[in-house]
C-alpha cells in the first residue's frame, strides 16, 4: 500500500473523505438580493428626485408622451441593474386575467391588439397605475427578449395629460429616436438597456417595479400611451405597431 | 448561464444549486470552519450575482466563481486568525472499501488515515494547493483561481508539495 504512488493515494482519498453537508443557501442568497434590490429602488427615487429638481439643466432631457416620460440621463443610478424576474408572472404586470374583455373591463378601456401577432397568450391589468399588457410567449420570428424573457410585451395605458403611466430613464448608452407611429408620435428606444418603471397613484410621487426594458417603441394612439418591449428591432416593432391601426 | 446573466432569478437559484456543493468544499478547505465557510459561500454568491453582468459570454464559470469564494473565505478565515486544518472526518474512509475483504478494507483505511494526517501536517498553503487539486480535483485554472495565485506557481507550488508529502509518509516523524 505505502509504496503506491502518492497521487494515486490522493486521487483513492478523494473518493472516501467525508466532507461536511453542504448547506442549502439558495434562500439566504435570493433574500439578499431582494434587500440589495430594493436598497437600490429607493436610490433611484432618489436620483429622480434630483433629476426632476435640474429642471431642464443640459444633464438631462426630457421627451413628452402624453400618458410617459422618457427622461435622458447621463447614466443610471447603479451601473448595471438587473431584471428582477424573467416571467411575466414576475414582471409585476398586476393580475392576469382569462379574457381580453375581462381584463379591458377592469381597465375600463378597450386594448389595441395587434393584428400582427394575432390574439395575446395572457392578459394582465396592473390597477396602479393601470396599465393592460398584452404578453407574447416567444415563437419563430418573435425571440425571447432578454430582458423580460418573453416574446413581446405589449402595455397600454390611458394617455391623461399631466398623469405619467411610464417612466423610462435612459441613459448615454441607449438612443431615443422620434418616430411616427400610425399617426401619433412616438419614439424608438434602442441599444443600452433603460430603466423602466410604472409611476405610482397620481400626485403620491411613488414609483415602483423597477427594472431593465430592453428595445421599446412607444407612442400616442387612440387617447392611449402604449409601448411595445421586445427584441425585435426599429422596422420589425414599426411593422407590428402598424397592424394595431 | 445566460438567462441568470440577464437577472431570471430562477436561473440564479438553480447555479446557486448546481454549485453550492463545490464552492462550500473550496471554502472549507481555506476556512477550516463548516460555518465560516456556509457564510462564505452566501455571500460569494450574492457578489456573483451583482457582478454577473461583467461575466463574459462563453467563458469558464467555475474558476470566475471560485475566485469569488476564494476571496470571501480567506477574509473570513483572516478575520478568524485561526490556522484551517482540515477535518476531514475519517467516518468514510472505512465505507469505501466496504466492497474489499476486511483485511483489505481495513489496510486502505488506515492508509487514507496516514495520508490525511500527512496532508495535516503540511504547510497552509502547500496543503491547500494539494487538497485544491486531489480532494476537490480541481483544474489548475480552478486551483490559482481560488488561491488567488498564478497558475505557475499552482505547479511548483503542487511539484514541492507532494515532494514533502512523500518525505512525510516515508517518515511520518520528520517535519
Amino acid at each position: 500500500m505505502a509504496e503506491r504512488p502518492v497521487e494515486s493515494r490522493l486521487a483513492d482519498l478523494a473518493g472516501a473523505v467525508g466532507w461536511p453537508p453542504a448547506p442549502d443557501v439558495r434562500a439566504a442568497v435570493r433574500a439578499a438580493i431582494a434587500r440589495r434590490r430594493r436598497r437600490r429602488l429607493l436610490l433611484l427615487a432618489a436620483a429622480i428626485a434630483a433629476v426632476a429638481l435640474l429642471g431642464g439643466a443640459a444633464a438631462a432631457a426630457s421627451l413628452e408622451l402624453r400618458g410617459a416620460v422618457i427622461q435622458q440621463v447621463p447614466s443610471l443610478p447603479s451601473p448595471s441593474p438587473a431584471t428582477p424576474a424573467g416571467a411575466s408572472a414576475l414582471l409585476d404586470l398586476g393580475d392576469r386575467y382569462p379574457t381580453l374583455a375581462a381584463a379591458e373591463r377592469a381597465a375600463g378601456f378597450q386594448a389595441i391588439v395587434p393584428a400582427g401577432l394575432g390574439q395575446p397568450d395572457e392578459v394582465w391589468y396592473r390597477l396602479s397605475p393601470g396599465v393592460l399588457t398584452l404578453v407574447y410567449h416567444p415563437r419563430p420570428g418573435l425571440p425571447a427578449s432578454g430582458e423580460t424573457g418573453v416574446g413581446a410585451l405589449v402595455m397600454e395605458a390611458r394617455a391623461t395629460v399631466g398623469r405619467d403611466s411610464f417612466v423610462k430613464l435612459a441613459p448615454s448608452g441607449s438612443a431615443v429616436q422620434p418616430v411616427m407611429v400610425n399617426g401619433g408620435q412616438g419614439f424608438w428606444i434602442s441599444g443600452a438597456p433603460h430603466a423602466f418603471f410604472f409611476y405610482g397613484p397620481p400626485g403620491s410621487g411613488e414609483t415602483d417595479s423597477f427594472r431593465l426594458a430592453g428595445d421599446v417603441l412607444i407612442w400616442n394612439q387612440s387617447g392611449l400611451v402604449v409601448r411595445i418591449e421586445s427584441a425585435l428591432n426599429e422596422a420589425g416593432a414599426l411593422r407590428v405597431a402598424g397592424t394595431m391601426a | 448561464m445566460e438567462r441568470a446573466r440577464r437577472g431570471h432569478a430562477h436561473a440564479y437559484d438553480e447555479i446557486v444549486m448546481r454549485y453550492t456543493e463545490l464552492a462550500f468544499r473550496t471554502a472549507y478547505l481555506v476556512t477550516g470552519s463548516a460555518a465560516d465557510a456556509e457564510e462564505a459561500v452566501q455571500d460569494a454568491f450574492v457578489k456573483a450575482h451583482r457582478a454577473l453582468a461583467r461575466f463574459r459570454a462563453g467563458a469558464s464559470f467555475r474558476p470566475w466563481l471560485l475566485r469569488i469564494v476564494g476571496n470571501e473565505a480567506r477574509n473570513r478565515r483572516r478575520a478568524a486568525g485561526r490556522r484551517a486544518a482540515i477535518e476531514l472526518r475519517a467516518a468514510r474512509l472505512e465505507l469505501a472499501g466496504a466492497t474489499a475483504d476486511p483485511e483489505t478494507a481495513a489496510e486502505a483505511a488506515a492508509d487514507r488515515r496516514t495520508l490525511l494526517a500527512a496532508l495535516d501536517a503540511l504547510p497552509d498553503e502547500q496543503r491547500l494547493v494539494v487538497t485544491c487539486r486531489y480532494l476537490l480535483q480541481l483544474s489548475v485554472e480552478e486551483t490559482a483561481a481560488a488561491l488567488a495565485i498564478p497558475e505557475g506557481t499552482v505547479k511548483s507550488r503542487l511539484a514541492r508539495s507532494l515532494d514533502r508529502l512523500r518525505e512525510l509518509l516515508e517518515d511520518p516523524r520528520d517535519g
